[in-house]
């Protein structure tokens, strides 16, 4: 985790200063930053501690796949904050439900934590952070140095990947200066009468022709010069394939048409990539019968991230996972104009929600500080301890087996 | 076994299964060239390679013009719109059979995944049946249909594509299924490339033959069969054991019952060394008889002890 | 090009063989860079390549060329390279007014619902089959991926019937080459694609199979490739014994060794 941390610190440090020759003025869009090596625009997913483990941020032109933990509280957190996320950076918003209505959505997006508040915030959180002029390496605990929140300190990111108060809402006014646009399933058909192309279920054919339409109007799309400044459509879509989508691959294992919401991500993705947007979208995969869709999904995603919560789980009660609320397991990461991918070195990674601030870090044991630990429990924290350690046998397929 | 059912033996719907591990068109192959050596009339149904590709594989002595190729592998649907008239019909798999002359005929097929995957398996498999060598209990009759007589089918089958139930209803419909699988990896290297059939037949008296056993193929040779599989490798079946009596001799008979009717030597020693207890040993004997023998009783304290003579009141 | 991958398979770009159909597989893992190798080798081999690419843009494919030191607009101009970007026939199918005149766009059926790929197939024949002003070596045909397809709602039959004719055409009538990658799991709950996968590797002449490493994720081991050449038995010899190595993935390149012969674990 170290040497990606200082990775991440040392491109930060280049960043600003570097232009790809070939893109002259995208660099300059708000809320992004051009990736060193893949030679492509980056931007925040609103979690920088997520940022970090996706190589950067995610690519503009790229699909964000959010598996929905089972009671869907973490997965619509990370939704929330990718949305305020384009509202602090001034980017246009398309959000997409079938449940709540977005103008709802937007209400209850977390407060930015900005730059002089952030010192002060933090402190209160109780882990010592320090901006890097007054850096005092006496009094930072050892246990922080490396945690990939620190290398997004404030002073750094001022323009990319903001910290967010998940206690506060966002301000009204902050929300009127965003340009947004709505796509609310039940008010969408009793606009208009049913529509079919492709053999797609009618809520995702309507909801393709309106993000189509809004990046023709609005000119995201490369092809057609931009009236006024360039600019970034984030794109939102809460809950895709459960039923209020008018989807059945949640209800059987042999839907009707099991080709829907493939079909969908793969026009989708088309509109993606030939636009400046950015989409997330969280899939109750859990609920999804045939896993042969998800598979299928996965393919079709760029970046797809899985979220595990404990509530009523029997994790919940582990002493080994008492400092967390669940697990994120990254599906996949996209290589994407270039061979590999930047994939962090551990795989085992947990998130927990403090009382303002969401964050994501390598999963770790505990101290044992307690004396009334008996000797028994301290084996099982041994032995869970070793199941966890190495990077190399976190995936293992199968225990007994080594590659080399 | 193997090489017998190459040279002839094999009559009937002869099924070649192979898998993604060990493709069978080679051993397909040698049924062809061994087929038209004999003089036999080889019409080949190609839908996977080109006739290129299959003939290039051809063992060269075996008489090319006997061999008829049908080439179903440039056009099969008629996207192109040359070459054969769409799979529709399935009579029409056998129009290139006419005017043959007469004479015992092959008839390959290469393969028959390709036609189940896109025909309904029904119809496919009455097709098969249709063929009127395999008709039950016709094997060698002369139907005067095509003025030939269908002696053979050699019918290719990729044996992973199908589900198990299709698979079984092909084999029940077979005479003959030779079910190809390759060979650990130790066997196989410096060894040329050995290859493990289970091969199993239908006899016309109804008896049923099986066999697994390991061959090679070498350009310009019948497959030769090199041994059969022992010990741990795969262990026998009982089905394997009771079709081949030879085999008796060396396997052991009762290494699958549930109760154990022999004893090993030591266990034999052991039960030897026992004496049973009737047994009257030389010792039990001394024991018992050359001590003289003496009656000793004690009283019980219940016993109706009388002093007089029991027979007094006689004295009369 | 991976030079090292040459070395493995045999193969030089002085001398590209012909009338292979090539299947390129990945498990748990990412094969595209299989599919970087052959677009490039091709490309420097001087043959005529038709490159379907279903699943990524055509920028993200340039990138990756010239890194690996081909240009592929200089290509498309050279008339060497006809690309198809699924995406973006995908988004002309679906969203711009039909042109009056002129092909019918080869992912047609997805508006269509289809049937059938023949649509894609003859943009295929057409674009590979040689005119007589060309001097390219041999045609290829590129696929990433087959995967794709069927999430469009094809079924596996379309899709072998596809790729059936594509090889008729391609490796046995023009004596090129086709290259093609799916995405398959041992303990994948996707029967049709499982079945496709099967299906072509019967198929095929030459399997590269990429697979993650069963013990997990490591910065230093990529995954191992398994080279199955399936000739016919007849003719198999030593060299054509199913090999498999462990790679690592570099920004350019990509490095071959025996298995547990990593430099890192040395």
């Amino acid at each position: 985790m170290a040497a990606l941390a200082t990775g991440g610190a040392t491109r930060r440090g280049i960043a600003p200063s570097f232009r790809r020759a070939g893109e002259p003025g995208l660099a300059a869009l708000p809320g992004t930053r051009p990736s060193l090596r893949r030679g492509q625009l980056l931007l925040s997913s609103g979690v920088p501690s997520l940022d970090a483990v996706l190589g950067g941020g995610l690519a503009v032109g790229t699909l964000l796949l959010i598996e929905e933990d089972k009671y869907g509280i973490y997965s619509n957190l990370l939704f929330k904050y990718f949305l305020a996320e384009g509202i602090v950076s001034g980017h246009h918003l398309f959000v997409a439900s079938a449940k709540e209505d977005p103008a709802d959505i937007l209400k209850e997006l977390p407060a930015p934590l900005l730059d002089d508040i952030y010192k002060n915030e933090v402190n209160e959180e109780e882990t010592v952070f320090k901006s890097k002029e007054s850096q005092d390496y006496m009094k930072i605990a050892w246990r922080y140095q490396n945690l990939p929140k620190m290398e997004a300190s404030p002073a750094a990111s001022s323009r990319f990947g903001h910290y967010y108060d998940v206690s506060k809402t966002l301000s009204p006014e902050l929300l009127q200066s965003t340009k947004w646009h709505r796509f609310f399933l039940p008010e969408e058909i009793s606009l208009q009468p049913n529509i079919n192309i492709c053999n797609m279920t009618s809520g995702y054919t309507r909801l393709l022709q309106s993000i189509q339409r809004i990046i023709y109007q609005e000119g995201f799309d490369g092809s057609h010069p931009q009236k006024k400044q360039k600019n970034i459509l984030r794109i939102g879509i809460q809950n895709l394939g459960s039923v209020l989508w008018g989807e059945d691959i949640c209800c059987t294992d042999n839907p009707e048409d099991i080709h829907s919401l493939t079909k969908f991500l793969y026009i989708l993705r088309s509109l993606l990539r030939m636009s400046l947007s950015a989409c997330i979208i969280t899939v109750p995969a859990h609920l999804i019968q045939n896993k042969a869709i998800m598979e299928r999904v996965t393919n079709l995603s760029d970046t797809v991230v899985g979220l595990e919560s404990f509530i009523g789980s029997e994790r919940e009660t582990n002493p080994l996972y008492k400092d967390y609320h669940g697990l994120i397991h990254i599906h996949q990461i996209p290589q994407l104009n270039s061979l590999i991918c930047d994939v962090s070195d551990t795989k085992d990674l947990a998130f927990r929600l403090k009382r303002k601030l969401f964050t994501i870090e390598r999963l770790h044991l505990p101290p044992d500080l307690s004396d009334t630990v008996s000797r028994s429990s301290k084996q099982d924290l041994a032995e869970s301890a070793k199941l966890l350690s190495s990077g190399c046998g976190a995936m293992a397929m199968g225990k007994k087996h080594l590659d080399f | 076994m193997l090489g017998e059912l190459v040279a002839g033996a094999a009559e009937g719907l002869v099924l070649v299964e192979d898998t993604v591990d060990c493709e069978g068109r080679s051993l397909l192959q040698s049924f062809v060239a061994a087929a038209a050596c004999r003089g036999e009339c080889v019409h080949v149904f190609g839908f996977e390679v080109s006739e290129e590709e299959f003939r290039g594989c051809l063992d060269p002595r075996a008489a090319p013009h006997r061999v008829q190729y049908h080439d179903s592998f440039h056009d099969p649907l008629g996207w192109s719109g040359v070459g054969l008239e769409a799979l529709g019909a399935q009579e029409s798999w056998f129009q290139g059979l006419r005017g043959t002359p007469g004479g015992a005929v092959t008839v390959v097929v290469d393969s028959l995944s390709w036609i189940l995957l896109r025909q309904p398996s029904p119809a496919v498999c009455q097709a098969l049946a249709g063929t009127p060598a395999l008709m039950p209990g016709s094997p060698g009759e002369e139907v005067g249909l095509w003025g030939a007589r269908v002696q053979r089918m050699l019918v290719l089958l990729h044996a992973d594509l199908h589900p198990p139930g299709l698979l079984g209803v092909l084999r029940s419909l077979a005479r003959v299924v030779v079910a190809l699988a390759s060979t650990s990896q130790g066997l196989g290297v410096g060894r040329g490339s050995l290859h493990l059939a289970s091969v199993f037949q239908r006899m016309r008296a109804g008896k049923v033959v099986t066999k697994k056993e390991y061959y090679t193929l070498q350009p310009g040779f019948p497959p030769m069969s090199v041994e059969e599989p022992r010990g741990p490798m795969s262990p026998p079946r009982d089905d394997d054991t009771m079709a081949h009596p030879g085999t008796w001799l060396t396997f052991d008979p009762r290494a699958q019952l549930t109760f154990n009717p022999g004893v090993s030597v030591e266990q034999r020693q052991v039960r030897d060394a026992m004496p049973l207890p009737f047994h009257f040993s030389p010792c039990k004997k001394l024991s018992v008889l050359d001590q003289g023998g003496q009656i000793y009783y004690e009283p019980d304290p219940g016993d109706d002890l009388d002093d007089e003579d029991p027979d007094d009141d006689l004295d009369v | 090009m991976f030079v090292e991958l040459n070395e493995l398979l045999h193969a030089s770009p002085e001398r590209p063989e012909q009338g292979t159909f090539t299947l390129l597989r990945d498990t748990r893992t990412d094969g595209s860079f299989l599919v970087h190798h052959f677009l490039s080798f091709y490309l420097k081999a001087g043959c005529k390549v038709c490159f379907v690419a279903l699943i990524q843009s055509f920028s993200h494919y340039n990138v990756v060329a010239q890194k690996l030191g081909v240009s592929l607009p200089a290509a498309k101009e050279r008339g060497q390279l006809v690309f198809l970007e699924g995406l973006k026939s995908c988004f002309e199918v679906l969203f711009k007014e039909e042109p009056p005149t002129g092909q019918p766009n080869p992912l047609q059926f997805i508006r269509e619902g289809g049937s059938n790929l023949k649509a894609l197939y003859e943009f295929v024949r057409t674009s590979l089959t040689p005119s007589e002003s060309d001097s390219w070596k041999c045609p290829v045909l590129l696929v990433d991926d087959v995967s794709v397809l069927l999430s469009l709602g094809m079924r596996p039959v379309d899709v072998l019937d596809f790729i059936h004719y594509c090889r008729a055409t391609v490796c046995s009538q023009l004596k090129g080459n086709v290259v093609v990658l799916v995405h398959s799991r041992e303990d994948s709950d996707d029967t049709e694609n499982e079945l496709v996968v099967n299906a072509l590797c019967h198929q095929s002449n030459l399997i590269l199979w990429a697979e993650g490493l069963a013990t997990g994720y490591c910065k230093d081991i990529h995954g191992q490739l398994k080279i199955i050449p399936r000739g016919p038995a007849v003719l198999s010899t030593e060299r054509d014994l199913p090999r498999t190595y462990q790679y690592k993935i570099q920004d350019r390149n990509v490095t071959f060794f025996a298995r547990g012969m990593s430099a890192a674990v040395l």
